[in-house]
């Protein structure tokens, strides 16, 4: 392969991968922002208040944000603050995360955020509710499914890429140089040492 | 006659504003890899904060603040990749007398071959991410540091260093054509910055290979890779740099610019991690610890004994130059200076070989001091050539 070519299909691939990650980035973005119809809805009680809570995507997507609203069912007295954290089930080899969320501005004292959602397998959003009559938690389970898995040889294999690439460098830059030393000696029979 | 001097008198003129221009180029390579080097440094930063908080919090979100320092180290070294390849690929093509002073690539572009290799680094980082992301959702989140989009990510971020310090030499060796020597000193100063950043990107893989859980067992017999991945780096980077900085304590110098940042590192990240902590209401992870803190993994993990090899081999190439040794004398003291930080010396552990014995045995220990002699010794050959390379390169 001609070194013209090797460098086109280089750019081509630069070219490929960046479109990956500005796709990537979207994906993310959007996995964020809630459809207009939820996927999935739940009526749970958190002690003495009713919710309905609306889950954007079901099964959720792992490794990304999963949107999500909470809606009292029945009418409040004051204004009930939220605390809201995904919550990894059992064998789930993950930590809780706090949710991000703000006031929903169609509902009166509802919210509506994402939250992320780590490793696949099943999880609980656990929405614990701080109003007039106290104190309480409610929990919405769901699963979390991710892409096919690949092999872990070929997860290794992907990730060593920057060292294929770094070992190619180097065998063209000392071929190179051992051509450009050939040159030179046959230009100066007493070719100077350097370090 | 007339005609003869006027003629002259628009070659100088020619002349006057190419080494102008000239002088413009040395001062936008410096520029970018100066912001290069220091989105490397922010990276470095950004790991390591990453990986106290994974030890100490545990990995929740994708976007926590340490990912997205780490994020915008690769994404502000990417884009100023990028802008040096646009922009030096327009001049090349403004100044066709300019051909020795870039690398063509593709048939498209003409930029030092630095910006190339930071801007692949920057990217190669940047698709490892949403890998990585990916890698978690189907394993869990307790993965090590020696996992595939990890060695990935570091060594995309690592290489931005490599590229940032190929720009320097470039701006060096420019400068030194147009008899600027303030500026390649300054470039050579840059590159010591660039050369640190890379050892201290590369050094956070190199942590492992202590851990009891990464030998590797090959069933009559279980080694360490540790000797033999520091022997290459180190050997890599600070004999690259002692071969190429016109200076006695060049090694020395890198160590001691990688040193500051551990030092900075361990000032800012504890700190930053309980502010963090506090602010996203988090808890540690009871196993850990109950309280804040107060080291940073990265810094107590630092092997020490980098800092003897640095000196010996500065003064290995003191004393070559002195006595005039041949290459094989040179390339034997070399190896057996780089050789010493293979032994294991942190504060975490500083009797880290004596567990190694106990782990390994000392059969497994005598074999993974073999493997890390052949480590050091490829290390020292392609830091040599690294350097005779960027002595030449661009200029």
């Amino acid at each position: 392969m001609s070194k013209l070519l090797l460098q086109r299909l280089m750019l081509v691939l630069g070219v490929i991968a960046l479109i990956v990650v500005l796709i990537d980035l979207g994906i993310s973005i959007a996995a964020t922002i809630p459809s207009t119809t939820p996927a999935r809805v739940e009526q749970v009680k958190a002690g003495p208040y009713q919710l309905t809570v609306s889950l954007y995507r079901y099964p959720a997507s792992a490794g990304y944000g999963l949107p999500f609203a909470v809606a009292p069912s029945s009418a409040t007295s004051g204004s009930p603050t939220y605390q809201v954290y995904s919550v990894p089930g059992s064998g789930v080899d993950a930590t809780p995360v706090r949710a991000t969320f703000s006031p929903d501005p169609n509902v009166h004292n509802g919210i509506k955020g994402a939250a992320e959602i780590t490793v696949q397998g099943p999880w609980t959003l656990q929405i614990t509710v701080n109003g007039s009559q106290g104190q309480s938690v409610a929990i919405v389970s769901f699963p979390a499914t991710t892409l096919p898995a690949i092999p872990i040889w070929l997860g290794w294999l992907v990730g060593f890429l920057p060292f294929y690439i770094l070992g190619g460098f180097f065998l063209m830059q000392m071929s190179r140089r051992k051509n450009e030393e050939a040159n030179l000696d046959t230009v100066s029979p007493h070719p100077t040492i350097q370090m | 006659m007339a005609q003869q001097s006027i003629g002259e008198t628009r070659l100088a003129r020619s002349s006057t504003s190419h080494t102008l221009s000239l002088y413009t180029v040395v001062k936008v390579r410096f520029i970018s890899a100066l912001i290069i080097s220091l989105s490397s440094l922010i990276c470095f930063l950004g790991t390591s904060w990453d990986i106290q908080w994974h030890a100490f919090v545990g990995r929740d979100r994708t976007l926590i603040p340490p990912h997205e320092m780490m994020l915008s180290g690769i994404g502000l070294s990417g884009i100023a990749a990028l802008l040096l390849v646009v922009t030096e690929t327009i001049w090349a093509r403004q100044n066709r007398s300019s051909t020795k002073q870039v690398t063509p690539f593709a048939g498209l572009f003409s930029a030092p071959l630095g910006a190339y290799i930071a801007g692949y680094a920057a990217l190669n980082s940047a698709v490892a991410f949403p890998l990585d992301t990916y890698w978690h959702s189907l394993y869990g989140i307790d993965v090590t540091l020696w996992a595939p989009f990890h060695v990935m990510i570091i060594s995309g971020m690592a290489l931005t260093g490599l590229g940032a310090a190929y720009l320097f030499a470039s701006a060096a060796n420019l400068a030194s054509r147009i008899h600027a020597p303030g500026s390649k000193r300054t470039a050579y100063a840059g590159m010591v910055v660039a050369f640190a950043t890379t050892l201290s990107l590369f050094m956070l893989l190199v942590f492992n290979g202590l851990q009891p859980d990464y030998t590797i067992n090959l069933g009559f017999i279980s080694l360490s890779l540790f000797p033999c991945l520091i022997g290459l780096l180190v050997g890599c980077i600070l004999i690259a740099a002692a071969s190429l900085l016109p200076w006695q304590w060049a090694a020395t110098s890198v160590f001691g610019v990688s040193a500051l940042f551990v030092i900075i590192d361990q000032l800012a990240i504890p700190p930053a991690l309980t502010l963090l902590m506090q602010l996203e209401q988090l808890t540690f992870l009871k196993e850990q610890h109950a309280t804040p803190p107060q080291i940073s993994i990265v810094s107590v993990s630092w092997p020490l004994l980098t800092i003897v090899a640095a000196v010996l081999i500065d003064l290995v190439i003191q004393r070559a130059k002195k006595q005039n040794w041949s290459k094989r004398q040179l390339l034997t003291g070399l190896v057996v200076a780089t050789f010493l930080c293979t032994i294991p010396v942190t504060v975490r552990s500083p009797l880290a070989v004596l567990n190694l014995i106990s782990i390994l045995g000392v059969a497994g220990v005598i074999l993974s001091f073999a493997l890390g002699f052949l480590g050091t010794f490829m290390g020292v050959q392609l830091g040599q050539g690294i350097g005779k390379t960027m002595r030449t390169l661009e200029g």
